[in-house]
């Protein structure tokens, strides 16, 4: 315990832990275990309810520990870790934990992961970080994400209106409008929580209601719209994780920009990636804005099913990327702008 | 600083919002040239430009964007070239809610292609809210010409729609020099 118990220097990174399915009580255990452990393990823990986790605590086959399984193998986030009885080790599963849950136990099993991670880290050349994939869970388990998306690259124009279920949550799609509703609102919150893969997800028909009728037209958002937001806020839901650290991007096509919420940086990211595939890190020299900026906007991409993920090229050096920058101001572009009122 | 002249073109079929979108940016009494419609059959108003309609934006330094509108009847198609050569960019404007929009567009890309190349292309789709909910058709049918074009839906009735075409053709035509220059270094 002396080990396990001793302050680590300075600030450590934190990780996140979600634990989907769990009874209300083994997730008030984990909650105040992770508190006892703040400051006194290799990394820090947070508990978050899921849609932004690098580990996931889950029951073995509950539909979670599918998703979870799934995603991992796919993207290598989020660790999967399923709590068990105590004579339910299974060979299906590497990362055990037994109920009761056991201090010991919980905090090896954390150090654990934490060690694989950084080493993979490492290994990568980089952190873990929250991306855009196309991971593609099987049928039964497609996240909300999935769903929309593909009713959004439908082409049937067939008068139909569809009910999706979400855990407790009621959603309708119309088809032929290409718009979702919720009576709950769409905000960012919300969305972040939908955007979560640990939801069970069904989808039935609804009876056939006018686009308008189950609330006003406003309440209806455009699918490409709804699935760009879940992108940039649904930190977890899709990764760039298991690409190369340097993995080239590109679009292909471009997002309705008169539907979704986009601003300046989105334009000249999507005509950046659209003309040719590109790291992220190259992209944000190239514009002067944050990597992670990018990353969000890969991520929205990724949901929208646009995005593609080419090989990885060598890494230009800080001099060559800066020689590549786009220095705005004085260009025939930016008078245009300025004459006609256009912000940056 | 040297006053130049710039122009931008916008172009369609009848209908689709030519006159309306030059107005809404236009700095100066837009120029219209528009008669009764005698072509009901393909569109619906009671009006149509048959030369052109013209607007313009002051620039800094005295410089100047003319903003162009083509006649939307096929028959004054001759004019296109001579209207677009040089031009900045070209954004095509569609009606959504027209069985032949994509055809359309096929027709329009292909020739404008010629005369400005892919990057000063832009696409805009009206209407969207009155017929098919996705550009995916718009966007295969470019896939088809061989072209990555930006394809958006637009009402250019409201002018920050109309901003943002034009920032989608500049952001465009910047990031595809810069493209270019550094597949040059590269």
């Amino acid at each position: 315990m002396d080990r396990l118990f001793s302050q680590t220097a300075g600030r450590s990174p934190t990780l996140s832990l979600a634990t989907p399915g769990l009874t209300p009580v083994d997730e008030s255990l984990v909650k105040s275990l992770l508190h006892v452990f703040a400051g006194r393990t290799r990394v820090g823990w947070r508990h978050v309810s899921g849609a932004d986790a690098d580990v996931v605590l889950c029951i073995p086959g509950s539909p979670f520990a599918e998703q979870a399984r799934h995603c991992e193998s796919e993207t290598g986030r989020p660790v999967c870790l399923v709590l068990g009885d105590v004579d339910a080790r299974s060979a299906d599963w590497s990362r055990t934990l037994h109920r009761p849950i056991r201090m010991r136990e919980f905090l090896d099993a954390l150090e654990a992961i934490a060690a694989e991670i950084e080493a993979d880290a490492k290994g990568s050349g980089r952190s873990r970080a929250p991306a855009a994939s196309d991971a593609r869970p099987p049928a039964q388990t497609r996240s909300l994400v999935e769903i929309l998306r593909e009713l959004h690259h439908q082409d049937d124009t067939d008068a139909r209106i569809l009910r999706i279920n979400v855990d407790a949550h009621q959603l309708l799609v119309h088809l032929p409008r290409g718009r979702c509703y919720s009576v709950d609102g769409f905000d960012d919150g919300a969305l972040a929580d939908l955007s979560s893969p640990y939801h069970q997800v069904s989808v039935e028909p609804a009876s056939s209601t006018p686009l308008g009728e189950a609330g006003a037209s406003e309440q209806w958002i455009a699918l490409e719209a709804l699935l760009w937001r879940m992108g940039l806020l649904g930190r977890g839901q899709s990764a760039l994780g298991k690409n190369p650290a340097h993995a080239r991007y590109r679009l292909t096509c471009w997002p309705d920009l008169g539907k979704i919420p986009s601003n300046i940086t989105h334009v000249r990211l999507t005509a950046l990636f659209s003309k040719r595939a590109m790291a992220i890190d190259e992209a944000a020299d190239m514009l002067g804005v944050s990597p992670d900026a990018v990353r969000d906007f890969l991520r929205a991409c990724g949901c929208c099913g646009i995005l593609e993920v080419t090989q990885p090229m060598p890494v230009a050096t800080t001099r060559e990327r800066e020689s590549r920058r786009h220095h705005g101001g004085g260009g025939l572009f930016d008078r245009l702008r300025a004459a006609l009122g256009m912000g940056h | 600083m040297q006053k130049r002249e710039y122009k931008l073109v916008f172009t369609g079929p009848m209908g689709a919002g030519k006159t309306t979108a030059i107005r809404a940016v236009s700095e100066i009494e837009t120029v219209a040239t528009e008669v009764a419609n005698n072509d009901r059959e393909q569109c619906d108003k009671d009006t149509t430009t048959v030369a052109m309609d013209y607007g313009e934006v002051m620039l800094e330094g005295g410089s100047r964007l003319r903003l162009y509108g083509t006649p939307g009847q096929a028959r004054f198609q001759y004019m296109w070239p001579i209207l677009a050569k040089g031009a900045v960019g070209v954004i095509v404007l569609l009606d959504g809610r027209r069985d032949d929009a994509v055809a359309t567009m096929r027709h329009y890309v292909s020739h404008f292609v010629e005369v400005v190349g892919e990057d000063h292309l832009v696409i805009a789709v009206g209407r969207m809210d009155e017929g098919a909910s996705s550009l995916a058709a718009y966007n295969r049918c470019a896939a088809e010409l061989g072209l990555s074009i930006p394809v958006v839906s637009a009402d250019v009735r409201a002018r920050d729609d109309v901003l943002m075409l034009l920032e989608i053709l500049f952001s465009r035509v910047e990031m595809a020099q810069l493209a270019a220059a550094t597949e040059e270094e590269v």
